[in-house]
């Protein structure tokens, strides 16, 4: 790898991460579109850079976040029984992929969740109380605001559904999943976005495990772009944790939403064969 | 961690100043002899695996710390995640 696309990889790496850090994604949603179409890096090999990307921001901005108990440890655990299965699944499928296929369907997941983000607003569950076996209702001191935000957790089946899902495209794509994690906890389990952000922080470092590893195992990782998207990630990550109290939950949501929806335009163009 | 981060930057820089041949992963013992070596590229692997274990050292604490507090509700579910990694280091098996 060159100088130029040394430099450039490092770039790309570390807004990923710092953007990743501030919405809880792994910068996935970044720096796999910019790999494979600024950089022409095949689909399987930006994925595997990715995904090692994305355990460093993940590790990056984690402890920082669980030290300020945004993170519902509890919750994410739980979440990460279905998240880790999707991933070995959805990692192995992506290994036997097509790369347009997974352009393609990378795409499609950009859109779908970017319109689902826009269109809801926020809901919270105020009630803390206990639903169902397991009580996974959690607070925070929210740095903003000065306030203390109590929250209950609910619809976990449907959550631990969408968890598999979310896993699922995380092992084939390459993506920490936080796409649908944040949004499945936001809008369908009642968890205050800082939170869910914080939480989907923490949970997809496990999931890009599961699919790293199969990755590993199946040689489609090219260690030195990885090592260079990793370092870039992390220190993105590192800087967004530690500047994301400075900036409001709706501009949190709308930056997430476009985003998304010019990262899906590029791919279908990339799936289609009009971009390299 | 750190850790693993210093080791694939001094891994790349070095890879800069005197380029391996290859460029592939291997396993966590040929990597070290790689490095021994003077590839490069053992170095950055092995970085690569360390911070591969990150998230699985935080499931462990998570998993202490619910064996701690006696939720074993929790600490059910921890093992459970800990076996699906364990299959997925099995996959190819």
């Amino acid at each position: 790898m060159d100088t130029i696309m040394l430099l450039g990889v490092i770039f790309f790496a570390v807004i990923a991460g710092l953007l990743g850090s501030l919405l809880g994604l792994g910068g996935g949603v970044i720096i796999i579109p910019a790999l494979t179409l600024v950089f022409g890096v095949s689909m399987q090999e930006a994925i595997g850079a990715s995904l090692i990307a994305v355990i460093a921001s993940s590790t990056g901005s984690a402890s920082y976040y669980v030290e300020q108990g945004l993170t519902n440890i509890r919750l994410a655990m739980v979440l990460e029984t279905a998240t880790t299965f999707g991933a070995v699944i959805g990692a192995l499928v992506s290994v036997y992929t097509n790369q347009y296929v997974l352009a393609l369907a990378f795409g499609a997941l950009l859109l779908y969740s970017s319109f689902y983000m826009l269109r809801r607003p926020e809901n919270i569950c105020t009630s803390p109380a206990a639903c169902g076996p397991l009580d996974l209702s959690c607070s925070y001191m929210d740095q903003g605001s000065q306030q203390r935000v109590e929250y209950g957790v609910k619809n976990l089946g449907k959550g631990l559904v969408a968890s598999v899902g979310a896993g699922g495209t995380a092992g084939l794509l390459g993506v920490g999943g936080g796409i649908i994690k944040v949004p499945v906890m936001n809008l369908w389990m009642g968890v205050p976005m800082r939170a869910a952000c914080a939480t989907s922080n923490f949970m997809i470092g496990v999931t890009a495990l599961a699919g790293a590893i199969v990755y590993y195992e199946f040689g489609e990782i090219n260690p030195t772009l990885a090592a260079v998207v990793a370092v870039g990630a992390f220190i993105g990550a590192a800087i967004g944790t530690r500047t994301s109290h400075r900036f409001d939950v709706g501009n949190l949501k709308r930056i997430f939403a476009v985003v998304m929806i010019g990262v899906a335009i590029l791919m279908f163009l990339k799936a289609a064969g009009v971009v390299a | 961690m750190v850790l693993s981060l210093s080791m694939m930057a001094i891994g790349l820089l070095w890879n800069m100043i005197s380029p391996s041949s290859t460029n592939v992963t291997m396993g966590p013992w040929q990597a070290v002899q790689a490095m021994l070596n003077g590839d490069p590229i053992g170095l950055i692997d092995l970085g690569i695996m360390l911070l591969i274990a990150t998230p699985l050292i935080r499931i462990l604490v998570a998993l202490a710390t619910f064996i701690k507090g006696k939720e074993w509700k929790f600490v059910a579910v921890s093992l459970i995640v800990l076996l699906v990694i364990t299959m997925a280091i099995l996959v190819k098996a």
